[in-house]
């Protein structure tokens, strides 16, 4: 038995044995040709590149069911580079005038193209180099008569490759492989996207260790551990009959959920909603179709570049998010850092305690041009799409008063330069995440239209635990008495004020934490967008009054322990677990 | 007759040949020679193949000069076109 490590680029458990793919790199030499040759190596030049092409658009039609339109769109590429002129006369002009044979001629024009590219420093840009590798290999085995026919298998396999080219995975009978052990290939690789479009695992393991696998070996690839595990003892096989049971029941949950809304036994609905800290993970999140995004996180916009980004860049981010899920509404957290980020521009002085210092609300009147500019991208993207805009951090009135007044100036302004707004798509909040908020929530429901719990700083708050530090962090738990009563008053405050409440935190999506919030009558939960499956389930399987009973219960107990013992029971009772 | 402007790439992954596509095509819609400077290289707007050769990643300034009867409108459909693509 060995077990090699790797990087995991697409997640996933599968077992089979190695299937070494052969290395379909042409071996071409530099070759010249007389005068009376150079006709028909321009015929031949032109036949193979239209020949590749009509492979490449049968490819794209053969495949299109099994591939989204964006990977598709890699070949589309291809041919598009095919058609290319510049690339032609560059290679003609090698038979022409060089002499070079045609495929002397092609492979030296792509491999100079390769190189230029390979010498990007863009790591995405770069790795590109690969769209053109694989369009070289291709057109050179139609051009050197050797087609790429489809490579079928007997049994199950574990691929070993180099890299993984779009080509590869197009050209190979896919319902016998179970994963790809590769040597090269980044996470944003088309490798990697396809993998993971498959549902695929794919491992990078270096070519030292690929080169020294042996093929007819049977072998677990396991790309949650990043291993791979070849000959595998009796107890490595029972583990993954056990992961490969759960991946494929996540699957069928996947497929049962997905396109359901989140409903009790008996008919009660809830509102899921997405954490997101990209445009692109509120593409990403849409898959499980969620009610709307309950917090959009915009600190990313932030601190990826040496200067506070404009207003232009953050309406762009924002209306991509709020254009995408129109007519759901999209919550908007708005700048919530401290001490602990480090933001260069912002000048933050480093604090002994950055998580009692001077963050988020507090910033706001002192970088008070930041949060207007916000402020105004904020607004101006609610011309697509319902908004809510949540404060951070807010413990008292007149923190939101304060916030309240800033906004008004970022309308004012936006007016005064005749930029539209749409008032009614807009409503505003604050998170509660301190049990100084919660405790006061009912006087702040009158000013505020919703309220979002974030329980992970509620629960760090309440305890006085910080769960970055190992040696308390098992004393963070929101099933604390403590915490579930706040989040319960919460609930209590918006409810007699009617207005929204929503849980942001992770114990939205917690096993049991969910099944309390939603029984203390709180309808908006919001988490990841993949945990969103799991939570459906077991909301299938309940009652509205049972976990209403189930919360009022629980507010009873006296420790977090008769709080898991109780729902777990509850749970089990229901057939959850 | 010479038109010119500069662009920001707003693609976050930068303008690799899916991206590039869209903007040779719109390149070929018009008669004029058009040539894009970056990092002082250059390619022909109109060749997926030599627009590749530059690295256009997010923020990268791109220079674009045309020259011919619809200058002016190349220039400005293209930079246009290059805002819009975020993706």
């Amino acid at each position: 038995m060995n077990i090699y490590k790797g990087n995991s680029i697409a997640d996933g458990i599968g077992l089979g044995k190695l299937y070494r793919l052969a290395q379909k790199e042409v071996l071409i030499v530099e070759k010249t040709i007389s005068q009376e040759e150079v006709a028909k190596e321009l015929e031949c030049f032109r036949e193979s590149r239209d020949k590749t092409k009509k492979n490449l658009e049968e490819l794209i039609k053969g495949a299109s069911e099994k591939f989204s339109e964006e990977n598709l769109a890699i070949f589309e590429g291809q041919i598009l580079l095919l058609e290319d002129e510049e690339l032609e006369e560059a290679i003609t002009d090698l038979i022409k005038e060089k002499f070079y044979n045609a495929l002397w001629a092609t492979k030296s024009v792509f491999d100079e193209q390769i190189n230029i590219i390979s010498a990007h420093k863009d790591a995405y840009l770069r790795e590109r180099a690969a769209d053109f590798k694989d369009l070289r290999d291709r057109f050179l085995n139609v051009m050197s008569g050797k087609e790429m026919g489809k490579i079928s298998f007997n049994d199950d396999v574990i691929l070993i490759t180099g890299e993984l080219t779009p080509s590869d995975t197009i050209s190979l009978d896919l319902s016998r492989v179970k994963g790809f052990a590769t040597s090269i290939g980044g996470v944003t690789s088309h490798a990697a996207i396809i993998s993971r479009t498959l549902g695929l695992p794919a491992l990078v393991l270096g070519e030292e260790v690929t080169s020294q696998l042996s093929e007819g070996k049977l072998a677990i690839l396991d790309s949650f551990k990043k291993e791979l595990i070849v000959d595998p003892n009796e107890s490595q096989m029972e583990e993954f009959k056990e992961k490969s049971n759960k991946v494929a029941k996540e699957k069928e949950l996947l497929n049962l959920f997905k396109d359901k809304p989140c409903e009790t036994k008996d008919g009660v609905s809830f509102n899921l909603l997405a954490n997101i800290g990209t445009p692109k993970d509120g593409e990403q999140a849409l898959e499980f179709n969620p009610q709307g995004v309950g917090l959009f996180r915009t600190e990313f916009l932030f601190m990826e570049s040496s200067q506070p980004p404009s207003e232009e860049e953050q309406f762009k981010a924002y209306s991509e998010v709020v254009k995408q899920y129109s007519p759901r509404p999209v919550t908007i957290r708005t700048l919530d850092i401290g001490g602990d980020k480090e933001i260069p521009y912002l000048n933050i002085p480093k604090e002994e305690n950055p998580f009692l210092g001077w963050r988020a609300v507090r910033m706001y009147q002192e970088k008070s041009s930041l949060i207007i500019t916000q402020f105004k991208a904020i607004l101006r993207a609610s011309v697509f799409g319902m908004i809510k805009i949540m404060v951070p951090m807010v413990i008292s009135e007149e923190e939101v008063d304060t916030f309240k007044s800033l906004l008004e100036e970022a309308k004012k302004a936006l007016r005064s330069e005749g930029k539209e707004i749409k008032e009614e798509n807009l409503k505003v909040g604050i998170m509660v995440e301190t049990p100084a908020t919660a405790l006061i929530t009912d006087t702040l429901a009158k000013k505020v239209d919703f309220f979002s719990l974030g329980t992970n700083d509620l629960t760090q708050y309440t305890l006085a635990v910080d769960r970055g530090n190992a040696k308390v962090a098992d004393l963070f738990t929101s099933y604390h008495p403590a915490v579930l009563k706040l989040i319960h008053m919460t609930a209590q405050a918006a409810l007699r004020e009617g207005i929204e409440v929503s849980v942001c935190g992770e114990f939205a999506s917690d096993e049991r934490g969910s099944l309390l919030i939603a029984g203390m009558g709180i309808k908006n939960l919001s988490m990841t967008a993949s945990l969103m499956l799991k939570v459906k389930d077991s909301f299938s399987k309940i009652k509205l009054d049972e976990i209403q009973t189930l919360s009022e219960k629980v507010l009873t107990l006296p420790s977090s322990n008769a709080v898991v013992e109780l729902v777990d029971a509850f749970r089990r009772d229901h057939g959850i677990i | 007759m010479t038109a010119k402007d500069t662009v920001i790439v707003q693609s976050v992954n930068g303008l690799h040949v899916r991206p590039a596509s869209q903007i040779v095509k719109e390149a070929k819609a018009f008669t004029s020679d058009i040539i894009f400077q970056v990092d002082g290289k250059e390619a022909s707007a109109k060749s997926l193949f030599k627009l590749q050769t530059l690295e256009m990643n997010k923020g990268k300034e791109i220079t674009i000069i045309a020259e011919g009867e619809d200058s002016q409108a190349a220039v400005e459909a293209l930079k246009a076109l290059i805002l819009s693509i975020t993706e």
